[in-house]
């Protein structure tokens, strides 16, 4: 009998493929096969994307040696903030850091950083800033639980100058997962 | 070793051990690989109609037949997935059946003729005509991704067009199409802009399927295997095919014609020279929406 070890990636990636192609929905990572501690859907989701091709980094605390984990399942290496693809923000606010963050060229603007934030809690209504733009049929409104309340506006200036910017991924203690990529505006709030 | 052969060799080394292909990892590409392609696909994803740079891999089939497709499938499909593959709208074409019988092979998965209950669907040069819901991805195989290359032949400079949006040579080519013809003769390929920034090409897909790009339900990912990109279209996004005002985009024109097989009139249609008196029939390009129909 094959082990759903050999297709767990597979699995998480189309999650956050339908998450990342319907910006402000909520989608659930699938639980196949548990990894120990206290950052499972985190290391679950990296583990699809990340490997040593990519650098990544941490804002917010290295709780249980986080940065230690994600480089033992991924390979992936760590690196200073401004020269990171992944940035991982562990407490939901990237404490005024996104202006370093990489944001790609306009020749390849595909350079720019996937910011990962760690949030308590997703729900796909009654949240403060309104999201519309590709993907998103009419207007979104998602709610994003222990995101820092000025994090959403600071994430409106860095992506202003499209196709520059970053791309966003909350993910709840759930393994809840919602995504606002650099093409999605973010309204007044 | 033939492609038959190596099937055969593979379903025997299956059914012996526990691994899906002997040898293979589940999708047949190494882990680098695969996270690679979905670290563009994410990337394409958020920037639509930019065309994203990737390590193309080398498969079992020659670049140029479907290989950035495969690709794209082969990273993001489950067991869980029901595939459909089309080649130029048919089911049944050898190009189509072998990456289907590949697929199937190293990623265990159900093959459908039905566009409807297919989870991934992987195209040549068609959309189906049956409109794709939400949960569904449809991924198109491109010879050429970059739109710009008809009127500019260096890859940095069609580069620099799409980062500072310059597109005036574009114009010009379809103005002077009109200036020569009368109207703009591109069948094919033809030019669309994706969410208001990027010129696209829509890969070899006629005009009549041009029009279901825009403001899908469906989420679309474009392969360019021999040319290592990849771009996509979220779904709910605009694509304007490039018109002027007093030139507008249309479609074929099959008006007074329908498919000889199920009587569809409604569908983008293949004409047919039927015997040595050179008849012409017409006869859906969609093969399984016609089985559907005449079943």
């Amino acid at each position: 009998m094959r082990s759903a070890t050999i297709h767990k990636d597979h699995a998480t990636f189309r999650v956050v493929l339908q998450a990342m192609s319907h910006p402000g929905t909520t989608c659930q990572l699938p639980v196949l096969v548990p990894i120990a501690g206290e950052h499972a859907p985190l290391i679950q989701l990296l583990s699809c994307l990340m490997d040593n091709e990519v650098s990544f980094s941490i804002v917010g605390d290295d709780a249980g040696g986080l940065a230690s984990d994600i480089s033992m399942h991924t390979g992936s290496i760590q690196s200073n903030i401004s020269e990171s693809n992944f940035v991982i923000a562990t407490k939901g606010t990237t404490s005024g850091q996104l202006s370093l963050i990489k944001r790609g060229t306009l020749e390849y603007p595909d350079g720019g950083a996937t910011i990962v934030y760690l949030v308590d809690e997703i729900a796909e209504a009654e949240g403060t800033a309104e999201l519309s733009g590709p993907g998103i049929n009419g207007t979104v409104r998602p709610r994003i639980a222990g995101l820092a309340t000025s994090e959403l506006r600071e994430l409106r200036e860095i992506n202003a100058e499209y196709p520059l910017g970053v791309d966003s991924m909350f993910l709840d203690t759930n393994g809840r997962i919602t995504c606002i990529p650099r093409s999605t505006q973010i309204g007044e709030y | 070793m033939q492609m038959h052969e190596w099937l055969e060799q593979e379903d025997l080394l299956r059914k012996k051990g526990d691994s899906i292909v002997g040898g293979y990892p589940y999708g047949f590409m190494d882990d680098g690989a695969k996270k690679d392609i979905r670290r563009s696909i994410l990337k394409a994803v958020a920037i639509p109609g930019y065309q994203v740079p990737y390590g193309s891999r080398e498969m079992p089939i020659a670049r140029g037949w479907g290989t950035g497709g495969i690709q794209i499938t082969l990273s993001l499909i489950t067991p869980d997935d029901i595939l459909k593959v089309i080649d130029q709208g048919c089911d049944g074409s050898v190009n189509a059946v072998n990456i289907k019988k590949f697929i199937q092979a190293v990623a265990d998965v159900q093959i459908t003729n039905d566009t409807l209950a297919a989870t991934v669907v992987q195209t040549r040069h068609r959309i189906p005509e049956e409109a794709m819901s939400a949960g569904q991805i449809l991924v198109l195989q491109v010879p050429y991704p970059e739109a710009l290359r008809e009127v500019e032949a260096s890859e940095a400079e069609t580069r620099r067009m799409h980062a500072e949006a310059d597109y005036s040579r574009m114009w010009l080519y379809l103005y002077e199409d009109i200036v020569n013809y009368g109207e703009i003769t591109i069948s094919y390929r033809y030019p669309v802009t994706v969410n208001g920034r990027y010129i696209m090409d829509p890969s070899p897909i006629p005009r009549w399927d041009v029009p279901k790009l825009h403001m899908a339900e469906t989420l679309f990912l474009f392969g360019a295997g021999r040319e290592k990109r990849i771009y996509a279209i979220p779904p709910h996004t605009t694509v304007e095919p490039l018109e002027f005002e007093d030139h507008t985009f249309r479609v074929e024109d099959f008006s007074g014609k329908s498919c000889a097989r199920c009587g569809a009139t409604d569908t983008f249609l293949d004409e047919v020279i039927e015997n040595a008196g050179g008849d012409r029939v017409h006869y859906c390009s969609d093969s399984g929406y016609c089985d559907k129909r005449s079943a």
